[in-house]
C-alpha cells in the first residue's frame, strides 16, 4: 500500500505536505523495502515500463513516520533511514506491551548508542512530530 | 580487481519456443503454453503461459534500442538453445557453474489445469536435464514439481533424481483450494527430498502472487504492490509451514532454498520469528516447536543476486546459507558484469566471506565438484 499508492500511485505527490505513520510495523524491514524500492523505480521499473514517482524514492522518507516497539534488529536501519523519523512506543496495555518495563526495555534497545539517540527514538522524534508540550525536565517522578 | 571463477545459485533457461506444443500436441488446445505473435492489440512476441501473458522482450535482458543490445539479447535466447553459447557466455563471465531453473515453466506452475501443469513440469524436466548433459561438471537443473497431488510429485522426485536434478522446485505457495504445506497429506515428499538430500527451492513467480510482466495496461499500476509481494511470497510459507507447522521437525535433515527473494529482510524475519515462535505462539496457544529461529535457519538457504545489504543479513544468519546468482538470462541479470557486481555488493564482507557467498556455498550445498584452481582462465 505505501509503496504501491503512496509513492508509485501519486498521492505523495498531489500532496507533499502529506505524512503518514506506520504504526506496530516495526523498523527493521525498513533498508530492505527501500532496496527493492529503488528497484522498482531503476531496472525493474524502466524493464516493466512502469511510471516511475516524480522524485527519488529516497525523497519520500521524510513524509513517512514509523513507530515500533522492541523491534531488535532496529539497527539494521542506521544509515539507511531518518532516525527522526522513528518513534518507539509501548503498545500499552495490550499482550505484547512493555508495561510496566517500559524504561528497561527502552535502555535495552538504545542504550548502547549515544543518549542523544535514544532520548530522539524515545521521547522526542514523536513529541516534534505531534508537536506536543513537553515537561520542562525528563527526569521520571519531577512532573 | 583480482577476478575468481563464481557460482551461480540462480541462473534460468529460456524454454525452447515450441518445447510444450510439440510434446503435447492437441491434448489441451488453446491452454498449450507457446509463443504467440500479439496479445490485447499489443504486437511483439509473447509467450502464453496457459495462464497469463509475457512480452518477450520484457524478460530477456536487452531490447531493441541500440544494436548491442539487441545483439545482447539474440546471444541469450541462443544460450538457452544451445549449450556451447551458454558455456561462453557463463566463461567469458567468469562463473564456473550454474544452477539452472526455469522461465516459462515458473509461470506455467500458475495454469488451473492440474494435468497440464504436471505434463508441463515432466516435459521440462526432461528437456533440462538433457540439455546440462552437455556440461554435467558445470551445469545443474533444478526440477519443476507441481504439488497438487503429492503420489505424482513423489513419482516426479525420484524421476527427476535419477536423470541428474540437484533439487526440486515447488510451488512456493499452495492454492486456495489445496491443504497447507505443514498438513502431513505432503509429508511423502517431504520424507523422501530429505532421504535423497534433495534441497527444496521455493521461487519467485510460482505461487499466488501474479508476477508484474504479466500485468497490462491500466492493471500494470499495481506493479509496485504486486512486485512487493512477489518478492515476498514464500517468508510466510517459511515461517508458517515449514518452521510452525513442524515440517522441518518432522524432517530434521530438510533443506530449503530461497530463490529471488534476496536477502536483507532476514534482519527483520528473524526478529518476527523469534517474536511468534517466543512470544505470540505462547499465547496463542500453537502447537510447541522443538528449536529456535537460528535452529531453523541453519538450513535455509538464500539466493541474492544484487542485494546492496548483504551485510544485514549476514549479522542475522550463517553467511554459509547466502548463495549469490546471476539471475541469467533475465532482465535484472548480472551478465556480462557478474564478476564486477559480485565484487560491488560483496567485497565489503572480506576476502573469504566474498568467496563464500560467491562460490564455496553453493558447490557445498549441491556437492559441486571445483576447478583445482579458481584463477579465471586468459582470453
Amino acid at each position: 500500500m505505501l509503496s504501491n499508492d503512496f509513492i508509485f500511485g501519486g498521492i505523495f505527490d498531489r500532496f507533499p505536505k502529506l505524512k503518514v505513520v506506520c504504526s506496530e510495523h516495526e523498523v527493521s524491514w525498513l533498508p530492505h523495502w527501500l532496496y527493492r524500492n529503488r528497484q522498482l523505480c531503476d531496472e525493474l521499473g524502466q524493464a516493466a515500463n512502469v511510471i516511475p514517482p516524480k522524485r527519488p524514492v529516497d525523497d519520500y522518507q521524510d513524509q513517512i513516520f514509523h513507530c515500533m516497539i522492541d523491534d531488535t534488529a532496529w539497527e539494521v536501519c542506521i544509515g539507511h533511514a531518518n532516525l527522526k523519523n522513528i518513534a518507539w512506543g509501548s503498545d500499552f496495555p495490550h499482550a505484547r506491551c512493555t508495561y510496566p518495563r517500559s524504561q528497561q526495555v527502552v535502555q535495552d534497545l538504545f542504550g548502547n548508542h549515544d543518549p542523544a539517540l535514544m532520548a530522539d527514538l524515545s521521547y522526542y522524534n514523536i513529541a516534534n512530530f505531534f508537536n506536543m508540550a513537553l515537561p520542562e525536565t525528563r527526569e521520571v517522578g519531577a512532573a | 580487481m583480482d577476478n575468481q571463477l563464481i557460482i551461480s545459485s540462480d541462473s534460468h533457461m529460456i524454454e525452447p519456443e515450441d518445447l510444450f506444443e510439440k510434446a503435447l500436441g492437441d491434448k489441451y488446445g488453446d491452454l498449450t503454453p507457446r509463443y504467440v505473435d500479439e496479445h490485447l492489440g499489443q504486437k511483439g512476441k509473447h509467450y502464453f503461459t496457459g495462464l497469463e501473458y509475457i512480452r518477450v522482450d520484457e524478460i530477456v535482458e536487452g531490447d531493441d534500442a541500440t544494436e548491442e543490445s539487441r545483439q545482447l539479447q539474440q546471444e541469450l535466447l541462443a544460450a538457452s538453445n544451445d549449450p556451447a553459447v551458454r558455456l561462453k557466455c557463463i566463461d567469458k563471465d567468469g562463473v564456473w557453474a550454474e544452477i539452472i531453473n526455469s522461465t516459462w515453466m515458473l509461470y506455467s506452475m500458475r495454469v488451473r489445469n492440474d494435468d497440464l501443469a504436471r505434463d508441463c513440469c515432466r516435459i521440462y524436466n526432461s528437456w533440462v536435464a538433457e540439455y546440462c548433459t552437455h556440461a554435467p561438471n558445470r551445469l545443474f537443473p533444478t526440477a519443476m514439481v507441481h504439488m497438487e497431488n503429492v503420489a505424482w510429485a513423489c513419482e516426479e522426485l525420484e524421476r527427476v533424481v535419477k536423470l541428474g536434478h540437484k533439487s526440486v522446485l515447488v510451488n512456493c505457495d499452495t492454492r486456495p483450494e489445496w491443504s497447507y504445506y505443514r498438513d502431513p497429506v505432503y509429508d511423502p515428499f517431504w520424507a523422501r527430498a530429505e532421504e535423497m538430500n534433495v534441497p527444496i527451492t521455493l521461487h519467485i513467480i510460482t505461487g499466488n502472487v501474479r508476477d508484474p510482466f504479466t500485468l497490462f495496461g491500466e492493471e500494470r499500476r499495481n506493479t509496485a504492490r504486486d512486485g512487493l509481494n512477489i518478492c515476498s511470497e514464500a517468508l510466510p510459507v517459511l515461517l508458517n509451514e515449514f518452521i510452525m507447522g513442524e515440517i522441518m521437525d518432522r524432517f530434521p535433515k530438510l533443506k530449503l532454498v530461497l530463490s529471488e527473494y534476496e536477502v536483507s529482510w532476514l534482519p527483520y524475519f528473524m526478529f518476527r520469528g523469534k517474536q511468534m515462535i517466543e512470544a505470540f505462539g505462547p499465547a496463542l496457544s500453537l502447537p510447541k516447536i522443538k528449536g529456535s529461529i537460528e535452529d531453523y535457519m541453519g538450513r535455509v538457504y538464500h539466493g541474492f543476486i544484487d542485494d546492496t545489504w548483504v551485510d544485514h543479513a549476514i549479522e542475522a544468519v550463517d553467511h554459509r546459507t547466502l548463495m549469490w546468482g546471476s539471475d541469467f538470462p533475465h532482465a535484472r541479470c548480472t551478465y556480462p558484469t557478474s564478476q564486477q557486481i559480485v565484487h560491488d555488493t560483496l567485497a565489503k564482507l572480506g576476502e573469504a566471506k566474498m568467496a563464500d557467498l560467491s562460490y564455496f556455498n553453493c558447490a557445498n550445498l549441491y556437492g559441486i565438484e571445483l576447478p583445482p584452481s579458481r584463477a579465471m582462465a586468459a582470453e
